[in-house]
């Protein structure tokens, strides 16, 4: 280890100083012992001595210099001689740094995300010690019902605590009553403080015996909540609220998290279960463990109790389908489609930088080229193949550090851009916050590093192997060798093979989200806004009141619509008991005329809605007719269904000639013990998707109108001819003026609800397109690369084949060849690596096979075409070498 | 020829001395190139000490203390394993530089 040995010698200098004199200094008096041997005089001895060994102060600092620092000095010289060759070719510099930096960049980028959102650790202390107990039905995750967790919690011994978040949700009650959107939930005592660990920012948790019914009128509130509806007021606590329109008082404010930003669990308010206190509400389980209890000692006592549990359960009933797990508590709330996406996202990242270190080694390798003499000059002075690779490699890492500092830079751009296109992520979990911080820079400075010395090697294992005689004695006509060309080829396929892998990446991604663009929901949902209607101050406890006459609710429900209608920009108001993507309930009923199935009882989504409904949604008629203004509380009960009801309940018969049988509903509530009511079927429509995810299919769907019901809470959907958030506030007046016992709740844009589920699939397509991209425009940049640095060696050749009487066409067709024997060959090897990303990736994809060939061949076209394009750029160059000169240019 | 440029011929000197030589110091080495080229070769005596603690720190060379016959102290160089090697290298580079430069003067 000769730099450790030069690192120490710094450390020893005072003692070094000695040695080196007292050489030098026998050195000299040897000389004068000659001198006075071969008969000079003491002094002419002397002299000559110091003569001949020349200035002695300089002399000595020499030696110093190579003992101390030379390996230190050899390295910043490198550094130094590297930056000036850069300097020295700024259009290779240039090309090298930008590569790296569009390698490095979206590593540093994704690997931020992945971090925040996987591998960091919670911000709590003793974070490892933190669990969350999930029930297992049939293998699925599954709620824990309270009485369970009042069970685990009394007779588990592994948790220093034990807590219970019930998914029970509350909501604020707005001064007026009305329902406000803010949630929080109930939750064990002291959760927050003790379990989490987390202080409070102002007062106190609740406390254990605040749990029960009569003291639980307490609440904690988020930092959020405070600063946003509070205005931070330093005297909130003791102030009361309306949650669920009954009064609590505020106890304590929770710390702030990094991003919070409202929207979540923004209060929680105290629930004490122990066994036998019979909740019927369920939630998650988050415990702490005791110190030096293992997850697996946890996991096996709650495993126990819960089969113990289980045989009482129903009965004894499917006991062997349940199971309990123990788990660290980390971010694995996100979408699991998402989370996928975000490691392949990572993988396809790793596969630009190994391209982007393919085409700097390529640029590397060629330029060394021009350098061969140089290098071998430097040889023949006695530079050492460990010092010529010593010095290729410096000059590698420099620009390998310059890129990477680029990168970085870049790398926070495309995180900023990426957090833009996912704000899901930040919302998800509020515990990951996405940025610059050492561990992502580490790694960034790793892959760099990593890069410099991938990219830096071929070329200086070249330049150090070089054979110092037949370089020196060739000249620079064909320094070129084979060994080189070669491995650029090899590069310049792998180049192509790893781009086509994420093209076909990037393919699919855009093929999968072309198909959730191009869904059929059977409803328009542009300039659409829905909300709920709700009675004001739903308590907890309030009784249901006894609902007016239908007559009255329809009545009321005209003037609504007829308020709604009049409110500027709204171009369409209609009423339904649920609007389309929310969801869809199984009702039984049955074909009149047909025998009944008590077994497998005919069932279909059923819901009343008013007849302007069609027309607000953009929904089609497919036959017959839409339910009308003159199907009212007198006229004959009708009824309308959807394509799917017909193929699976009417596919022999002509549905318009059925009637089905239901249960009669009066005032929005059915009575199953009376008989039931004949429907005629008047139309069918096109299917509306109902499901809440863009990707469910749509069950068979019955459509009934209000006006013959009366059906009092119901949802409304209004179409807009202005921007739909516009007109919200109008809505709500216009509601409080018709019905002040009602209030709105959930507004929602159509369109918005149909985008957000576009979210995941949005984020994987940009992010894969514009990583596929870059991997294009590197292949190209390499290909063309390597073509024109064949061209430049080839052009002896070249004049001769033209002086031999080629035509110049026949030239450019050779030079093209060449280069896309390289880049088919890449293809084809991609292709392999395209099945199998494929295999990984379908499942994250919408409507797209696992071979997806109709991708595959866009872009293996693609990728062809810009091979080519980049083949001809330089090949077009070798037509117009002239033979002459060619030939001449020995 | 002893300026630093030419280190690499230096190099050579030194190391083809010590294989020839054995274990030999500074002063040594000095006056066996000097013999040995029939005082063609004149080093500036002092510039062999660099050359050998570079090449110390190559680990092309070993050096440890001992007494000269006249009984002073002297740090004795030794060939290694490694230099022996360098020097096989550096020889051939210049049988090569020395082929080359005498073509050229012939060809003039």
């Amino acid at each position: 280890m000769a730099l450790v040995r030069r690192v120490v010698n710094l450390f020893r200098r005072s003692r070094m100083d000695g040695e080196i004199e007292a050489e030098l200094q026998s050195h000299i008096e040897m000389r004068i012992e000659e001198n006075l041997a071969a008969g000079m005089s003491a002094d002419e001895a002397r002299r000559d001595a110091m003569v001949r060994f020349g200035n002695h102060v300089v002399m000595k600092e020499r030696v110093t210099a190579a003992d101390a620092s030379l390996g230190l000095g050899n390295l910043w010289r490198n550094v130094r001689f590297a930056l000036r060759q850069l300097r020295r070719s700024p259009g290779f510099a240039l090309t090298a740094i930008l590569t790296l930096a569009l390698g490095i960049g979206p590593n540093v980028a994704i690997f931020s995300i992945i971090w925040a959102t996987f591998l960091a650790p919670l911000p709590y202390p003793n974070a490892d010690r933190l669990v969350v107990v999930w029930t297992h039905f049939k293998g699925e995750r599954n709620a824990t019902r309270a009485n369970d967790y009042a069970d685990y919690a009394a007779q588990s011994r592994s948790f220093e605590r034990l807590d219970f978040e019930s998914w029970n949700v509350l909501n604020l009650t707005n001064p007026d009553h009305s329902q406000d959107e803010t949630g929080g939930l109930p939750v064990s005592p002291g959760f927050q403080s003790k379990t989490m660990g987390e202080p409070m920012a102002l007062g106190r948790d609740t406390l254990p015996d605040e749990g029960v019914p009569g003291n639980d009128h307490v609440v904690t509130i988020s930092h959020w909540l405070w600063q946003a509806r509070y205005h931070s007021d330093p005297k909130i606590l003791g102030k009361s609220i309306l949650i669920n329109d009954e009064p609590y008082t505020i106890v304590g404010v929770e710390k702030g998290g990094p991003n919070e930003q409202g929207g979540g669990v923004e209060f929680m308010v105290p629930l004490k279960l122990w066994p036998g206190a019979h909740s019927q509400q369920s939630g998650n389980v988050v415990g702490r463990l005791k110190p030096g209890v293992s997850i697996a000692q946890a996991q096996a006592e709650l495993s126990t109790i819960d089969r113990r549990l289980a045989a009482q359960r129903n009965g004894g009933k499917d006991a062997n389908l349940w199971s309990v797990s123990v788990e660290p508590l980390k971010n694995d709330w996100l979408d699991h489609k998402l989370e996928r996406n975000l490691w392949l996202l990572l993988a396809a990242v790793g596969l630009v930088l190994l391209i982007a270190c393919a085409n700097v080694a390529n640029l590397l390798l060629a330029r060394g080229s021009s350098r061969r003499q140089e290098l071998a000059v430097r040889s023949a002075l006695g530079a050492t193949r460990g010092q010529i690779f010593a010095q290729l490699l410096t000059e590698s890492l420099t620009l390998a550090l310059v890129g990477g500092a680029i990168g970085i830079a870049m790398g926070w751009g495309i995180m900023r851009l990426a957090m833009a296109l996912l704000p899901d992520l930040a919302k998800q979990s509020s515990e990951a916050v996405v940025e610059m911080n050492i561990p992502v820079l580490c790694f960034a400075v790793g892959i760099t590093l990593a890069a410099g010395i991938l990219f830096g090697c071929a070329p200086g294992l070249q330049a150090s192997r070089l054979n110092l005689s037949d370089t020196l004695k060739q000249g620079s006509r064909t320094a070129g060798g084979r060994g080189r060309t070669s491995t650029q080829s090899i590069l310049v396929t792998v180049e192509v093979a790893l781009a086509l892998i994420l093209l076909s990446g990037a393919g699919m991604a855009l093929h999968s989200f072309w198909n959730l663009s191009h869904i059929d929901l059977g409803f328009t949902a542009d300039h659409v806004v829905t909300a709920l209607l709700q009675p004001r101050g739903m308590g907890p406890r309030g009784g249901k009141p006894t609902p007016p006459p239908p007559e009255q609710i329809v009545v009321q429900q005209h003037q609504l619509l007829d308020r709604m209608r009049a409110v500027p920009g709204v171009a369409d108001a209609a009423l339904t008991t649920t609007p389309p993507m929310h969801g869809y309930d199984k009702f039984q009923f049955a074909v009149a005329g047909q025998p009944i199935d008590k077994t497998h009882p005919s069932i279909a989504d059923f819901e009343g809605v008013s007849p302007s409904f069609f027309s607000t949604f953009g929904i089609r008629l497919i036959r017959g007719r839409f339910l009308g203004e003159q199907d009212t509380l007198g006229t004959p009960m009708v009824i309308v269904v959807n394509e799917a009801f017909v193929r699976r309940y009417l596919s022999n018969v002509d549905p318009l000639t059925q009637r089905l049988l239901l249960p009669r509903i009066t005032s929005g509530s059915t009575n199953n013990s009376e008989q039931p009511v004949e429907y005629q079927v008047v139309g069918v429509f096109h299917d509306v998707l109902d499901d809440e995810h863009l990707t469910g299919t749509t069950q068979p769907e019955m459509f009934i109108s209000l006006w013959q019901v009366g059906w009092r809470y119901v949802a409304f959907g209004v179409r807009t001819n202005v921007d739909p958030a516009a007109v919200t506030g109008g809505l709500r007046s216009a509601v409080a003026s018709v019905a002040p016992g009602m209030t709105i709740n959930q507004v929602e844009m159509m369109q918005q609800v149909v985008d957000d589920q576009r979210t995941s699939d949005r984020f994987g397509m940009t992010l894969f397109g514009g990583f596929a991209g870059v991997a294009l425009l590197l292949a190209a940049v390499g290909i063309y690369g390597v073509m024109s640095f064949a061209v430049a060696q080839r052009t002896h050749e070249i004049g001769v084949r033209m002086a031999l009487g080629a035509r110049r066409s026949e030239v450019v067709m050779l030079m093209i060849r060449g280069g896309m024997r390289l880049a088919l060959i890449g293809i084809a090897i991609g292709l392999a690596g395209a099945f199998a990303l494929g295999l990984l990736m379908h499942t994250t994809l919408y409507g797209v096979a696992a071979t997806d060939f109709g991708s595959l061949a866009a872009v293996a076209a693609l990728l062809f075409i810009a091979a080519m394009v980049a083949c001809w750029l330089p090949a077009r160059r070798s037509a117009a070498i002239d033979p002459m000169q060619a030939l001449r240019n020995e | 020829m002893a300026r630093n440029d030419l280190q690499g011929s230096l190099d050579l000197l030194v190391l083809k001395t010590l294989l020839q030589r054995g274990k030999l110091h500074g002063y040594g080495i000095v006056a066996h190139i000097q013999r040995a080229s029939d005082e063609l070769l004149q080093v500036e005596e002092g510039s062999i000490y660099p050359a050998l603690h570079r090449m110390e720190q190559s680990g092309w060379v070993k050096a440890e203390w001992a007494l000269t016959e006249t009984g002073r102290k002297a740090k004795y160089y030794k060939l290694t394993a490694a230099g022996g090697k360098q020097l096989q290298a550096a020889e051939e580079g210049f049988e090569q530089l020395v082929k080359g430069v005498r073509a050229m003067l012939r060809y003039a």
